[in-house]
């Protein structure tokens, strides 16, 4: 699969833009919704190459997660702002809101089959962005933000 | 043991001279410890992450042991010093995801545990007023027009077209506002989830109406496949409880983590209620 560029461009755009929307959904401190945004955009092209390069939604989802915890725990340090404002404002535009609501519709048209494998995809991309978060928790322990 | 329930929990800043600065008392501490739970809690954070904030802090009051079970309904502290031990039980009431509350809590807590000589109880009861009070810090109409956006550009991700990515930002902000409004009038959450799926996919096939007579006289055959309604009720799912369900469970908080699981399937359930009631209202007003 090849990417150019301005696909490349279009996706940043859109991971900052979904990254930003929640973020202000979720109440964040205004100082800090710049450095959130770029931190979910990150994630998402990490997420976006990593798909690109042919590896499944799960493994992708799983390496941003990672990223994200990684990186939410320098910029915490950096900016002196909680590590969860990085990582869960970040990883919520990976949740898997589509197949999710694949599952919901297939479900409500009778079609139990495909609901289920849309359920079990979208489990595993949460269960991964889950674990990709906690293994970077224990990848940068013990946290020392505050002196 | 002690029960008690939220309201119970100090609020207002004492007036009283406060003697033991230092050493605010096992009781006191117990129920400040409780109240900064509550807060964590309430603003969405995993049960680990309430448990840091807790145990940090009961700490630096001078308990030399402190224990902590959170539940999504319930917190349950224990703590204990060199004289006897106390457990207090507090119900939290469920809010909305505040990342602005949990970033403050974290932070004061962090300062209490560095320099516990600097706080005082009446001055971490008067900065937790100040955290539970605080409006929100965007007027409802940047959230309204922030998440309709947001959905917007996950119709771009799943490569919606131009006019398919509109109609999911109507979608979406029509929904929110009918979220916003509904949870103002303190409706139950099943209902206001249902209600607003419901809403966003009607606003969203509407707009999709008005924007094909647009595109036809613009010339325009196709608005591209239809994902306007898929991603206008996007919003709606709950991404901050599907993912510290999973934290919960990895961290052996099994009860948490259930229960949250639980609660966000409740919500897609809602979620599949209003789309199946936009389906049925479809099918019927369709020729």
């Amino acid at each position: 699969m090849t990417t150019s560029l301005p696909q490349v461009a279009w996706q940043a755009a859109l991971g900052l833009v979904a990254t930003l929307g929640f973020a202000i959904g979720f109440n964040l401190p205004r100082g800090a919704l710049s450095r959130v945004g770029l931190v979910g955009m990150a994630g998402f092209l990490v997420r976006f190459g990593m798909l690109t390069l042919g590896h499944s939604v799960a493994a992708a989802s799983f390496a941003a997660a990672f990223f994200m915890g990684v990186v939410g725990y320098y910029g915490a340090r950096t900016f002196r702002y909680p590590r969860v404002l990085f990582t869960v404002t970040g990883i919520i535009p990976l949740v898997p809101g589509i197949p999710a609501y694949q599952a919901i519709l297939e479900f409500s048209h009778g079609n139990l089959s495909l609901g289920l494998e849309n359920l079990v995809r979208a489990s595993w991309v949460i269960i991964a962005l889950a674990a990709g978060l906690t293994a970077a928790r224990g990848f940068t322990w013990p946290e020392r933000i505050l002196p | 043991m002690t029960l008690a329930s939220l309201s119970q929990v100090p609020k207002a800043a004492d007036s009283a001279p406060d003697h033991r600065k230092h050493d605010p008392g096992l009781s006191e501490a117990l129920r400040l410890v409780s109240r900064i739970g509550v807060l964590t809690a309430r603003a969405g954070a995993a049960a680990f992450r309430v448990r840091e904030c807790m145990r940090r802090t009961a700490l630096a009051f001078g308990a030399a042991e402190a224990e902590v079970v959170v539940t999504p309904e319930a917190i349950c502290a224990s703590v204990a010093d060199d004289f006897g031990s106390e457990t207090l039980v507090t119900r939290i009431v469920p809010g909305g995801v505040n990342m602005n509350a949990l970033c403050r809590i974290e932070m004061l807590t962090r300062e209490i545990a560095a320099e516990p000589h600097r706080y005082s109880t009446t001055r971490v009861i008067r900065a937790l007023d100040a955290i539970e009070l605080a409006p929100p810090l965007y007027p409802p109409w940047v959230t309204v027009l922030s998440l309709g956006a947001a959905c917007a550009a996950f119709c771009g991700v799943i490569h919606g077209s131009p006019w398919q990515m509109a109609a999911a930002f109507v979608g979406a902000c029509s929904g929110q506002t009918l979220r916003l409004y509904a949870h103002a009038r303190q409706a139950p959450t099943v209902a206001v989830v249902t209600l607003s799926a419901f809403a966003s996919c009607c606003f969203s096939e509407l707009a999709l109406l008005v924007e094909g007579r647009l595109a036809a006289s613009l010339g325009v055959a196709d608005l591209g496949p239809d994902l306007a309604r898929l991603a206008s009720v996007l919003y709606l799912i709950p991404g901050v409880g599907l993912v510290t369900s999973w934290i919960d469970i990895i961290h052996f908080d099994l009860s948490a983590g259930l229960a949250r699981a639980a609660h966000a399937s409740l919500i897609l359930g809602c979620i599949a209620a209003g789309l199946l009631m936009f389906l049925q209202l479809n099918a019927w007003l369709a020729p």
